[in-house]
């Protein structure tokens, strides 16, 4: 099974997962504990009206993923004030948005649409090297920045109020970490799949979260989480010739199910 | 200037209607203001507003002598939110970690925290007797011990004016002797201390200076030591500070 590894498309493929491994528990878990599931699936599906503009007019999927996702997360805070009491719904709109613009988008694809398909399910092994390049710098991005703004994600997260009032910038904060999501979600759409980069984010976190109690450790448990699923995910689907980003979610489920039934069992 | 805190002419409106009316009060440093008042009666409001959470006018409020407008030593103000046992109780941090979080005005933004913040942090746990737990989940602590945790968090920074908002709300009796104890020590110790508080005749032994603040926005303010008895208890059943204007 090893000898897959031999293959530059499979390397690419590893790399590229451990990376995106590594940044989505860091940007998972402001998402998780700040409730905001939903923006990571506005995020993604609007990622995919990107890829499908991409697609139809010649511009670099990625690149077009990355753009879109920006517009999406600046368009779901911008439109949370206009909505007052009803702020989550911006999240919806933004989300129907993005998954009209995708069919729109889609009927100017010439070729059969296989393309387009990669993104929803993900293409871990057709990552080409300008993609590789744009991802790995990414990565770096989201994984520098969510480092450096640590102690202030942290703070924000547990209690805005108290983060606005030792004089932590909340708002910049939030801005950036909004972009940061954008990015993490438009590269991760074209490795594990634009419907399934919610549960990339929040799997390893929950998996990490039935036991750890400190914010440190979460963090850290739920990227060796993540490492796990997609490592055991991408050979799983190499030896038994699976879907790789459907392998890497599932093994996810699964962990998280025995997690949980070893928790009630505790009790 | 002794002055810790001056409030003057302070209205205060919502979208829905006038919650302050024109209050006045000064506080002095070693000042312990008990707010009491009606559930409504805008007594978060009026922290809120102290604190810089709701916008005021300048020439409002005066902070250590500088006008609320442009003060900005943060970390000199403790605050503890009536709210702030209302986090979701499975959020991983322990309490080591919340109580840290708040040596950010004294780190700074995108800096570490040095062996000195850490010395701080275990100093204001252990001020409220938490050492045991410092490595516990916050979450999963008892009512009582997360309201200490939330004092320690205040106290890293070594303020000098603590404004604690129902601190005592959904805590098991022996706990609030636990935490009045603490706060009443804070005081002695020459900090000044606003709180409000569901029970009236505890929040009257511990204050010198009361607020009393009526449905209709107007507030009195007293002095503890010149107050008659009567009037005390009148204070303390609730009878004053109604239909007064
Ligand atoms: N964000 C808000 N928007 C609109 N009205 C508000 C808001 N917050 C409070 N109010 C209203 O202002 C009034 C004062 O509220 P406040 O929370 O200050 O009262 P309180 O004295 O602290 O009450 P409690 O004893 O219940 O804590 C209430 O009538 C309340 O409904
Ligand atoms: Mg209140």
């Amino acid at each position: 099974m090893l000898e897959i590894l031999s293959y530059g498309f499979m390397q690419r493929a590893f790399l590229v997962a451990l990376l995106i491994s590594v940044i989505a528990p860091c940007i998972g878990m402001v998402i998780v504990l700040k409730r905001l599931s939903n923006i990571g699936d506005a995020a993604s599906h609007s990622a995919l009206a990107g890829v499908a503009f991409g697609l139809a007019f010649g511009i670099n999927p990625i690149a077009g993923a990355v753009i879109f996702a920006v517009i999406a997360v600046l368009s779901i805070e911008g439109l949370r004030k206009a909505f007052g009491r009803y702020s989550e719904l911006s999240t919806t709109v933004v989300m129907s948005a993005g998954v009209g613009l995708t069919a729109l988008f889609s009927g100017f694809i010439k070729s059969s649409g296989a393309n387009l398909n990669s993104f929803l399910f993900g293409s871990i092994v057709a990552v080409s090297s300008f993609e590789l390049t744009l991802t790995v710098g990414l990565c770096i991005v989201v994984f520098a920045a969510s480092m450096l703004l640590y102690k202030e994600l942290f703070f924000i997260t547990f209690d805005e109020e108290a983060a606005k009032l030792a004089g932590v910038p909340v708002k910049a904060v939030n801005f950036v970490f909004m972009l940061l999501t954008a990015f993490t979600v438009s590269i991760a759409s074209r490795t594990v799949g634009a419907l399934m980069i919610s549960s990339l984010l929040v799997l390893p976190v929950t998996c990490a979260m039935t036991f750890s109690k400190s914010y440190l450790k979460t963090l850290i448990y739920s990227i060796m989480f993540a490492l796990f699923f997609t490592s055991v995910g991408l050979a799983s689907s190499a030896a038994l010739d699976l879907k790789p980003s459907g392998a890497i979610v599932i093994i996810g489920v699964i962990t998280l199910i025995v997690l949980m039934i070893i928790n009630r069992n505790k009790k | 200037m002794n002055n810790i805190l001056e409030v003057r002419n302070l209205d205060f409106e919502y979208y829905d209607g006038v919650v302050l009316r024109n209050v006045s009060f000064s506080l002095e440093k070693g000042d312990f203001l008990g707010i009491i008042g009606a559930n409504g009666t805008g007594k978060s409001t009026l922290l809120k507003l102290i604190l810089g959470l709701l916008p005021c006018r300048s020439e409002q409020i005066t902070l250590f002598g500088t006008d609320r407008t442009e003060f900005n030593e943060l970390s000199k103000i403790g605050y503890v939110s009536q709210k702030s046992n209302s986090f979701n109780s499975d959020f991983p941090a322990t309490v080591q970690e919340v109580v840290s979080a708040n040596l950010y005005s004294q780190i700074g933004f995108l800096c570490r925290a040095e062996k000195k913040h850490r010395v701080m942090c275990e100093k204001a746990i252990a001020a409220v007797g938490l050492e045991d737990c410092k490595n516990k989940q916050i979450g999963k602590l008892s009512g009582g011990q997360q309201q200490r945790a939330f004092i320690a968090r205040t106290l890293v920074n070594n303020p000098e004016l603590i404004i604690l908002d129902e601190p005592t709300v959904g805590v098991d009796a022996p706990s609030v002797e636990v935490i009045t104890k603490i706060i009443a020590d804070l005081n002695s110790k020459g900090i000044t201390v606003i709180m409000t508080n569901h029970d009236t005749h505890s929040l009257i032994s511990l204050a010198n200076k009361l607020l009393v603040l009526s449905e209709d926005g107007c507030a009195s303010f007293y002095d503890k030591k010149k107050l008659s008895e009567y009037k005390l208890t009148r204070i303390c059943e609730g009878l004053e500070g109604h239909n007064h204007a």
